[in-house]
């Protein structure tokens, strides 16, 4: 596949080594010499240097023959006028990430659907922080996850659990375990190792295990895993684009939302537009404050500011004023390890969110990375089963997977499915497959006609 | 988002080790090859078949050799991971020329009975496509297999072995970048495709395309089918290795020097205007500054030492035309071949061939010395200079055909060409501490050997060889050969102390 990616920021970076590596071929756009410097030297794609709301830049970047154009530059302005530009002069799919809430419809109509769903021509729209939003409201609504994805238009959910020290399934072999219809276990992290639990593996307390299901059954095995409820009261710090889109999907399912924001002016700005929900003006990283505003007793604590440092040290303190669980937002992915070690029960991080959605919709037909689990060890997959491929030739009971391989959901001409012994993918099919990282070639053998 | 960079678990050398262990068997194979492919010479031509066989044996056992010191290389690397940063980079380029010429003068020690320092030598200027020679009857020397060996190490080395390794083995993502960088000809390589490994495959068929059509049409200029692949691998390569004492001139066919000559300018073109030909149509050549250069410069040189000669009544226009232009440019892509001794050439026509000694053809081709593109970047600086001088605060960047050169890129040039000339006058003054030769000699040879060139002036001219320097002059130049190729950079930073220092 032939992709221009206009924009060298964090999500820009990401898409283009993960596309490059994936062998397909990719010219790197950027405005920024040193932006560009930087990714010649680090990856295997070919740069050119140029704005990239400039239709000669885009011509000379040849978007008129590529497959995918992602335009992903600090400016929503420049994503838009690039993504349309390159519509125009042939671009076959266009992709731009915008940041600003401004994009939003506030209040929108049943049947509105805004530039999300193809206005203007420009094939998707990402707005990283809306995304993150949307991640955290999942993860509110589900109960007791640490993090929650969502595949096949929502209709397949994976769902991350730590499991506490009276969970119901502590040391029964998975085998024995009745688990809710339409629900499996994925994989297990267990000492920061992750892997693929067989049937006569049994859990331990503090495990952080993957549960696939649809969507609605979800908090069914999540009761069953760790006996949580949604969150009722939920404290958000900072009322950005991400706290106030979050505090608005809360307060309009009825969580009481409280949001912190240090500045003033925006502070009064977004009690405006929040009719439910309370907006109080104040600095998280202050302890007393936190203890003012009752936020031990929260169910769930978000801090979604820009600075990742008060994110964290907020988080913390909440933590340690008795909040069940904590999530913060950072903007530096390598920070996402360290935050787990430091306590943290979830962090998420914007770019990581949008460039794993550019990923998922860059090319659907094959095998793509859609989310990586742990620090990379494995990852989630939506592959479509080929025709004559090994992996359609029998139900999955009587065929030999390789290790470290789990089919989660089949998506197929009969709605979604969460996969059991019984189940036949075929030829067709999405697959969602939970996958070892190493592990990527034997998915590929699966999915793929021909020599086994 | 897991991290890229390379791990440090492993030291540099095991991590290195598998590129290294496959180049080896690359080689093995190649030796091995060169050996069947003696057997294309024809008995009825003179070739003794009894040699030939003989050889062949000598080769199978180099290339056992060869083969048997890869599996150490890949023992140690076996399940270490090839993660190639920056440093691994150069340390695997330079450490696989290094190899490659130790190696690849195993078939001169065991068929020829070379010396050591000999073998080494012959090896390193085949693989740097020099084309100097320490044997005065290269006919009488070396047997049907042996001269394969000698032209292919021309051809292994022409595109960069590197080239064909990223190329033809697994990618290793950005690693196979820096390895194809690291062994770069010239600044503005690229430009052909996005993905390193697409880029080295269409040059390399390129390479292959332009070699296979030269063996082709030297065969039907009555070459003879042996001489006629020999001779294709030596001038694609810009190398100059000949299998026949008289170099290319002991043919004495017209059809056969215009051939050479003709694919002596394409190995001297950058094969990435080949590719652009394909889509841009001819206009792509006439638009590109350098090549208008290269072109110019090879007619105007021709003209001057045609008018050169007439003048002095040495030669008729058709004689003086035929020699110089040959001449010319051979001398300039440093092939090396001669057809003419021009050491009986005026002192103005010798003047005119030693500045295109420097010169080289084209960035992204197969020639050797500093590339035009070089030569043009520096011509322009100097003019900046002067410009300067009056106008002090004038602004105003180097421009190449329509585009800014970066600052970054003037440096690296400047760089380049002191180090050029410093590398010359330092191996000119070593080869005159441990032989007794003149100035013109030890300049010559110098000179020659890191350009790439082969012949020189002096008592390394057209007609003689390298064969009376002492061993130590001739480790010298090949380590002067080698810096040539890999332009200096690569070689040298292993031995800048803070390359091992962590």
């Amino acid at each position: 596949m032939n992709v221009v990616i206009i924009g060298m920021g964090g999500v820009g970076f990401h898409v283009a080594k993960t596309l490059a590596r994936g062998g397909h071929e990719v010219l790197a756009v950027d405005l920024d010499p040193r932006r560009i410097s930087h990714t010649a030297e680090r990856l295997d794609v070919a740069t050119l240097r140029g704005y990239g709301a400039n239709p000669r830049t885009l011509a000379l970047a040849g978007v008129d023959k590529a497959d995918l154009v992602v335009c992903s530059t600090d400016s929503d302005e420049v994503n838009l006028i690039a993504a349309l530009a390159s519509k125009q002069l042939g671009a076959t799919r266009t992709v731009a990430r915008l940041q600003s809430g401004e994009y939003e419809d506030t209040e929108p109509g049943e049947d509105e659907e805004g530039l999300h769903y193809g206005m203007f021509g420009i094939d998707m729209v990402v707005n990283s922080h809306i995304l993150a939003a949307d991640e955290m409201f999942d993860i509110a609504r589900s109960h007791g996850a640490l993090d929650v994805h969502m595949f096949a238009n929502n209709r397949v959910e994976l769902a991350e659990v730590e499991l506490p020290k009276d969970s119901a399934v502590l040391g029964v072999p998975l085998k024995d375990l009745r688990l809710p219809e339409q629900t499996r276990v994925g994989a297990v992290i267990r000492d920061g190792r992750l892997f693929m639990p067989r049937g006569r593996d049994a859990l331990e307390s503090g495990d952080r295990v993957y549960l696939f299901g649809q969507t609605g059954r979800m908090n069914a095995i999540e009761d069953l895993f760790v006996h949580g409820n949604s969150a009722q009261r939920v404290v958000i710090y900072g009322g950005n684009v991400i706290g106030e889109h979050l505090s608005r999907q809360l307060a309009k399912v009825g969580v009481e939302v409280l949001v912190i924001e240090p500045d003033r002016d925006r502070a009064q700005r977004l009690a405006k537009t929040l009719v439910r929900g309370n907006v109080v003006h104040g600095d998280c990283t202050d302890i007393e404050k936190l203890r003012e505003e009752a936020v031990g007793r929260a169910d769930l604590y978000f801090a979604v500011t820009e600075d990742d440092e008060n994110n964290m040290m907020s988080a913390l303190l909440a933590k340690r004023l008795g909040t069940p669980r904590v999530c913060s937002v950072v903007h530096r992915p390598a920070y996402i390890a360290i935050y787990r070690e430091l306590g943290l029960d979830m962090a998420i991080s914007p770019r990581q969110v949008a460039a794993d959605h550019i990923l998922r919709y860059s090319n659907p037909a094959q095998i793509e990375s859609v989310i990586h689990l742990g620090d990379g060890d494995a990852e989630v997959l939506e592959v479509v089963a080929a025709l004559e491929s090994p992996i359609t030739e029998a139900p999955l009971r009587n065929l030999t997977m390789p290790e470290g391989v789990t089919i989660g959901g089949i998506i197929g001409s009969d709605g979604v499915q969460i996969a059991n012994g019984d189940t036949h993918v075929e030829p067709g099919d999405t697959v969602i497959v939970m996958a070892m990282s190493k592990r990527r070639k034997s998915v590929t053998k699966l999915f793929k006609r021909g020599l086994f | 988002m897991t991290d890229n960079d390379p791990v440090h678990k492993y030291s540099l050398i095991r991590m290195t080790a598998r590129p290294l262990g496959l180049l080896l068997l690359v080689l093995s194979a190649s030796i091995a090859a060169c050996g069947a492919l003696g057997f294309l010479a024809d008995p009825a031509l003179g070739w003794d078949p009894e040699e030939t066989a003989q050889d062949f044996e000598h080769m199978l056992r180099a290339a056992f050799i060869t083969a048997i010191a890869a599996v150490p290389f890949l023992l140690a690397s076996w399940r270490v991971p090839v993660r190639l940063g920056r440093r691994e980079a150069l340390f695997v380029v330079s450490t696989i020329w290094i190899a490659m010429g130790l190696f690849g003068s195993v078939p001169y020690v065991m068929g020829a009975n070379m010396d050591f320092a000999d073998a080494l030598f012959e090896a390193f200027s085949g693989l740097t496509t020099t084309g100097a020679t320490i044997l005065d009857d290269i006919e009488g020397r070396l047997s049907a297999p042996l001269h394969m060996w000698r032209m292919a190490t021309h051809w292994l080395g022409g595109l960069g072995i590197v080239v064909l390794f990223v190329a033809l083995m697994p990618g290793w993502g950005v690693g196979s970048k820096r390895l194809f960088q690291s062994e770069a000809a010239g600044p503005q390589t690229g430009g052909i495709s996005p993905r390193i490994r697409d880029t080295a495959k269409t040059l390399l068929l390129i390479y292959c395309s332009i070699t296979v059509v030269l063996i082709g049409a030297l065969w039907a200029a009555e070459m003879p089918l042996f001489d006629a692949v020999t001779h294709s691998f030596s001038t694609i390569a810009t190398g100059g290795f000949s299998i026949k004492n008289g170099s290319v001139g002991e043919y004495n066919n017209l059809a056969i020097e215009l051939t050479i000559l003709a694919g002596m300018l394409l190995a001297g073109t950058n094969f990435a205007l080949f590719h652009r030909f394909k889509t841009e149509g001819y206009g792509v050549f006439w638009r590109t500054p350098e090549f208008r250069v290269y072109v110019l410069l090879v007619a105007g040189a021709t003209l001057l030492i045609t008018s050169d000669m007439i003048i002095n009544a040495t030669h008729g226009l058709g004689d003086a035309l035929r020699y110089s232009s040959f001449q010319v440019v051979a001398i300039m892509t440093g092939t090396g071949f001669g057809t003419a001794d021009y050491e009986q050439w005026s002192t103005l026509s010798r003047s005119l061939l030693l500045m295109l000694y420097f010169c080289g053809g084209m960035a992204g081709s197969t020639t050797g010395s500093m590339k035009l593109i070089r030569i043009m970047i520096i011509v322009k600086v100097v003019l900046h200079e002067i410009r300067l001088g009056f106008r002090p605060t004038l602004v105003a960047p180097i421009r190449l055909g329509g585009s800014t050169v970066a600052d970054t890129v003037v440096r690296g040039t400047l760089a380049y060409a002191l180090i050029f000339v410093a590398t010359v006058v330092i191996g000119a003054m070593a080869v005159a501490a441990l032989d007794p030769v003149d100035l013109t000699t030890a300049l010559m040879a110098s000179l020659a050997c890191v350009a790439n060139v082969g012949p020189g002036l002096g008592a390394v001219g057209p007609t003689d060889n390298y064969g009376f320097f002492s061993d130590g002059s001739k480790v010298i130049l090949s380590f002067c050969m080698l810096l040539g190729r890999l332009e200096f950079f690569s070689l040298l930073s292993l031995f800048v102390p803070s390359f091992w220092r962590r």
